[in-house]
């Protein structure tokens, strides 16, 4: 269990002090998956180099159990929390198998030899990044998206009580973040570690965090589930000051638009739902009810498919051509 | 290692290619034994095998001719070239690791360049003292000597290490060769303020050179390597966290700090003491890390660090061995021999991976 009690993480130089997180308290559970969002310059980093111990803290504790991560020996600080930074790893000869024991550093002798209980490590850390079958592949030769693996994985070997993860995403593509985000929660409940991930993606912190750490720019920690989040509009504060707009039905983020017109949709299903997206997307609000001067759009359900009325127009035959026509 | 259950049998643990660096040291011990062989029995001047192996087992007649010239000239020159360039080899190794680029080496960084200047600057000095320079001739110039290029090197490798926290690796890699030359240029400056008589003494010593170098020279050039490539390859563990860059390494708990200033010290005193014995040798110490990382496939530094210890040594010989062979018309020179087996290595890394970091 990770304790974080009355943690204040900034720098200080001479007497002056520069705090970037004020005083917080909060848990972790092993095996929980934590999400550290908020915009750029909040002191997501910060806050991570702090809780892992590399930075002092301005005041507070952090408590890996029972042990203060601030008062342990590097070497025993390292053997129980590891990190993936956001600086690329460039060593293109190491084989991502060596990769992932030099995460065993803190754990071996003088001249890093690896017993056998280390080699077991390594391969059940592989096996749960999922990136066993990369293993054998000098990191050279790898996709960005194996690399990270590599490093989940490198980070693991090292530690299973705490994972630190400064936006271990950011560099993939969509499929392979979701692919990354999938691996990360199945590993925490697995091996039973602590992870905190800073990231960017809003929409793949609301569905996979066990925990949200919401961090606004200059204000307090909100810790809570992220549905909790949402519904207190936490989630919506936390952004709004970056001029994107949340919306607590969707679960969806939206770019405000000033032109903001209203449409009439009439119609039903799928095609309703992705009609009324398109029309979001394109600048207008979309209404249910008729108005004087509001534009109408109906989806029907025709014998040749779907097609989309402009108010008493012909029938339209796609999304694109219904959008063109609008002004 | 046997692969757990349930997953691709990995036939690229860290054991399944665990063979070929294991004969790649090898091969290379063999070879620097042939190459130390060969300096002491080719040279100039023909002495019989058995003659040499006789004074080897300490059974020659002391006023043989050719025991006297294996013993004053050859053999102390095979040592100098081994531990010299072992020095290059290793010392380069442990730059490009620590600078985490692939083309740093205590030459092409103007730390050799550095040593230099220290020992032109302990010359000078010597010299306004009204002394006789006594470097070549006792153990107390010896130390000397290589104090003042230890701290010449020392100096370089400091300034050089804050540079590179400012500035881009191949803007350091300028930087450094433009510290060569500005220390060249220091250098001879500094040896016009000398009186000619004993400036001459150094005007060998301008070119890269294992030769000259005595048994007096030998007893404070030889603890230093040995002490420098000892401490070095105690560092093996740390050295490959460094691979991950410096917060990785703090993070896995390798004292970070600590494990710099002993690798950098380190390089100061064998780098420092070998340039001021044998002058500036170029290229070596960017070329044979390379060719040891393509010949032992890995970037492990428990194995490339002694093998690049060992073809360091080996190249040096052989280099050497190439500048007095018998039958040549002029004498060739170390640095002519160095750029041309190590100039194309440079070239080929740079068109190769340009941003290795």
């Amino acid at each position: 269990m990770l304790r974080v009690d009355a943690l204040v993480a900034g720098y200080r130089s001479g007497a002056t002090q520069r705090i970037v997180v004020p005083a917080l308290s909060t848990t972790v559970r092993p095996g929980h998956l934590v999400c550290l969002l908020g915009p750029n310059g909040a002191g997501k980093s910060t806050l991570m180099h702090t809780i892992g111990g590399s930075l002092a803290p301005l005041a507070g504790r952090v408590w890996l159990g029972d042990r203060d991560l601030h008062a342990l020996a590097p070497r025993a600080r390292a053997q129980s929390v590891a990190i993936v930074t956001t600086e690329r790893v460039t060593a293109p000869l190491l084989t991502g198998w060596q990769l992932v024991a030099l995460g065993r550093q803190p754990h071996t002798g003088w001249f890093g030899t690896l017993t056998d209980e280390d080699r077991a490590r390594v391969d059940h850390a592989l096996r749960l990044a999922a990136a066993t079958d990369v293993a054998p592949r000098p990191i050279g030769d790898l996709s960005d998206g194996e690399r990270q693996r590599l490093l989940l994985a490198r980070a693991l070997a090292q530690s299973d009580q705490l994972l630190l993860l400064d936006e271990l995403t950011a560099f993939l593509d969509l499929p392979r973040r979701v692919d990354v985000m999938r691996v990360l929660r199945q590993l925490a409940r697995e091996s039973g570690c602590a992870v905190v991930l800073s990231t960017h993606d809003l929409d793949l912190a609301l569905r996979t965090a066990d925990r949200l750490w919401l961090l606004p720019r200059g204000g307090p920690l909100q810790v809570g589930a992220p549905e909790d989040l949402v519904l207190s509009g936490a989630f919506r504060d936390a952004f709004a000051a970056d001029g994107i707009e949340f919306d607590a039905h969707d679960g969806a983020f939206r770019l405000p638009d000033a032109r903001v017109r209203a449409v009439s949709l009439e119609g039903e299903g799928l095609a309703l739902r992705w009609t009324a997206r398109a029309l979001e997307r394109a600048g207008f609000r979309v209404q249910s009810q008729r108005g004087d001067q509001v534009r109408r759009v109906r989806v029907v359900a025709a014998r040749e498919g779907t097609r989309w009325q402009l108010d008493d127009g012909a029938p339209l035959a796609s999304i694109a051509e219904l959008i063109d026509g609008l002004p | 290692m046997t692969a757990p259950s349930g997953v691709l049998p990995i036939t690229a643990s860290p054991s399944g290619t665990a063979r070929r660096p294991q004969v790649v040291l090898l091969l290379l011990v063999a070879l620097l034994v042939m190459a130390f062989a060969a300096e002491l029995l080719m040279g100039t001047v023909a002495i019989a095998p058995a003659d040499v192996l006789a004074l080897l087992m300490g059974r020659a007649d002391a006023d043989d001719t050719g025991a006297l010239i294996v013993r004053t000239v050859r053999l102390p020159r095979a040592l100098t070239a081994a531990l010299g360039g072992a020095t290059l080899g290793g010392s380069g190794l442990l730059l490009q690791t620590l600078f985490r680029n692939r083309l740093a080496g205590p030459w092409i960084l103007g730390v050799t360049g550095g040593a230099r200047v220290g020992v032109a600057v302990w010359i000078v000095l010597v010299s306004l003292a009204g002394s006789f320079v006594p470097a070549r001739l006792g153990i107390g110039g010896s130390i000397g000597v290589a104090l003042a290029a230890g701290c010449g090197a020392a100096a370089t490798l400091a300034f050089m290490a804050i540079a590179a926290r400012r500035i881009g690796s191949v803007s350091l890699l300028i930087l450094g060769l433009m510290l060569t030359f500005l220390a060249g240029g220091l250098t001879s400056v500094l040896l016009h303020l000398v009186p000619e008589d004993q400036g001459r003494v150094w005007e060998a010593w301008n070119d890269g050179n294992f030769g000259g170098v005595t048994w007096a020279n030998l007893r404070i050039l030889a603890p230093l390597v040995l002490l420098g490539l000892g401490s070095a390859l105690l560092l093996v563990k740390p050295l490959d966290a460094f691979q991950l860059g410096e917060r990785y390494a703090e993070s896995m708990g390798v004292p970070v700090r600590r494990v710099r200033q002993i690798a950098l010290c380190a390089v100061s005193a064998m780098a420092g003491a070998v340039t001021a014995f044998c002058g500036v040798v170029a290229f070596l110490d960017v070329a044979v890390p390379q060719l040891a990382r393509g010949l032992c496939r890995t970037s492990e530094h428990r194995v490339l660090l002694p093998a690049a210890m060992l073809l360091g040594a080996a190249m040096a010989l052989c280099a050497d061995l190439l500048t007095h062979l018998p039958g040549g018309n002029r004498i060739l020179h170390l640095n002519a021999i160095a750029a041309v087996i190590g100039a194309p290595v440079v070239i080929w890394i740079v068109f190769r991976r340009p941003d290795d970091g």
